[in-house]
């Protein structure tokens, strides 16, 4: 089972000197979160595969930007998400990927039982994920994924900390509806 | 009952092992010995580099009043050469030159303003030059026989 990024001891300052062995630890970790991630928005296996070959190279080269050493994961699926935004663009579909909710932040608690699925859940909630709004379902990911805190999904996401909250909040409160019709 | 994350990670698994190849191909880039391929090959900045880099940064940043200052000073002197150099001067057709026509008439009219002031008689205007009339064809020796 993968540990959230902030608990671990990761070799990011050998990563920085160039060390083979280091960044091969480091993408071993995060290869198949930030693949899960990039597969969520962007829907495509050969197009998330190559993101993440993309976002690997970009971290590569641009470790150098990487205050926080702590940060990588974050940091990491930053590139990631700067990329999958650059993909829509190509594709001329920044007016979907670039969506702004229209609606103002409500309170968030988080609470990591309140969604809890059962095996014969899996497929309908893998379904109704995709039927999220881009926007949210971006936030709900990394919250799911990774767990990172609101503060870092907001710099991922390159929005603020309300929006963030906002969409976190509604995106919980549709999957549950979705999941509870799909139940009935 | 599983977690949220344990569903997705699950669902994914199957990417695994093209995942395993793009990691190895991306860390097979960093080594020393790694064949050069300037497209896919990651480069890597040491650390040493970046502190020179950030020297020299922190050097001509120290310098930026100056710079600017020279830049400023050198682009005063190009403007100035830009602007004493001579342009080049086209010569139009002067539309005010005027006729030999226009030229006779003023003459004639200064004559005749002379001859005013002086009270001498109007000359007799010359008679015009007669033109060399071409002789009848009749007229013609020819001049092959009459030289032979």
């Amino acid at each position: 089972m993968l540990v959230v990024a902030e608990t671990e001891q990761l070799p990011v300052a050998r990563a920085r000197s160039g060390e083979p062995t280091a960044w091969d630890t480091l993408f071993r970790r995060y290869q198949l979160p930030l693949y899960v991630y990039i597969f969520e928005l962007v829907r495509d296996e050969q197009a998330s595969l190559d993101i993440v070959q993309e976002s690997f190279i970009n971290a590569v080269r641009h470790i150098g930007t990487l205050r926080e050493d702590g940060k990588f994961g974050s940091w990491l699926f930053g590139i990631a998400h700067q990329k999958c935004i650059q993909r829509w663009r190509k594709r001329g579909r920044e007016a979907a990927a670039l969506e702004e909710l229209a609606a103002a932040p409500g309170e968030f608690k988080d609470d990591p039982a309140e969604l809890l699925i059962r095996e014969e859940q899996e497929a309908a909630f893998m379904k109704l994920l995709g039927r999220l709004p881009l926007a949210q379902r971006s936030v709900l990911v990394l919250h799911f994924v990774e767990e990172f805190p609101l503060e870092e999904i907001a710099r991922i996401t390159g929005t603020v900390l309300g929006t963030v909250k906002s969409r976190l909040h509604y995106a919980k409160q549709a999957l549950k509806k979705l999941l509870e019709e799909e139940i009935e | 009952m599983k977690t949220p994350r344990e569903v997705l990670v699950g669902q994914h698994q199957a990417a695994e092992a093209k995942l395993d190849a793009i990691r190895e191909k991306v860390v097979a880039g960093l080594a020393p010995d790694a064949p050069v391929n300037t497209k896919q090959m990651p480069r890597v900045v040491p650390r040493q580099a970046s502190a020179l880099e950030a020297g020299w940064r922190q050097f001509l940043w120290s310098l930026r009043w100056h710079l600017a200052g020279l830049s400023a000073a050198w682009l005063v002197v190009v403007a100035l050469s830009l602007d004493s150099t001579p342009a080049p001067t086209h010569r139009a057709a002067r539309p005010d030159a005027s006729s030999p026509r226009q030229m006779l008439a003023a003459l004639r009219e200064n004559q005749r303003q002379l001859r005013e002031l002086t009270g001498t008689p109007a000359a007799e205007p010359a008679p015009e030059p007669q033109k060399p009339r071409p002789s009848p064809r009749s007229q013609i020796q020819p001049f092959s026989r009459a030289s032979a």
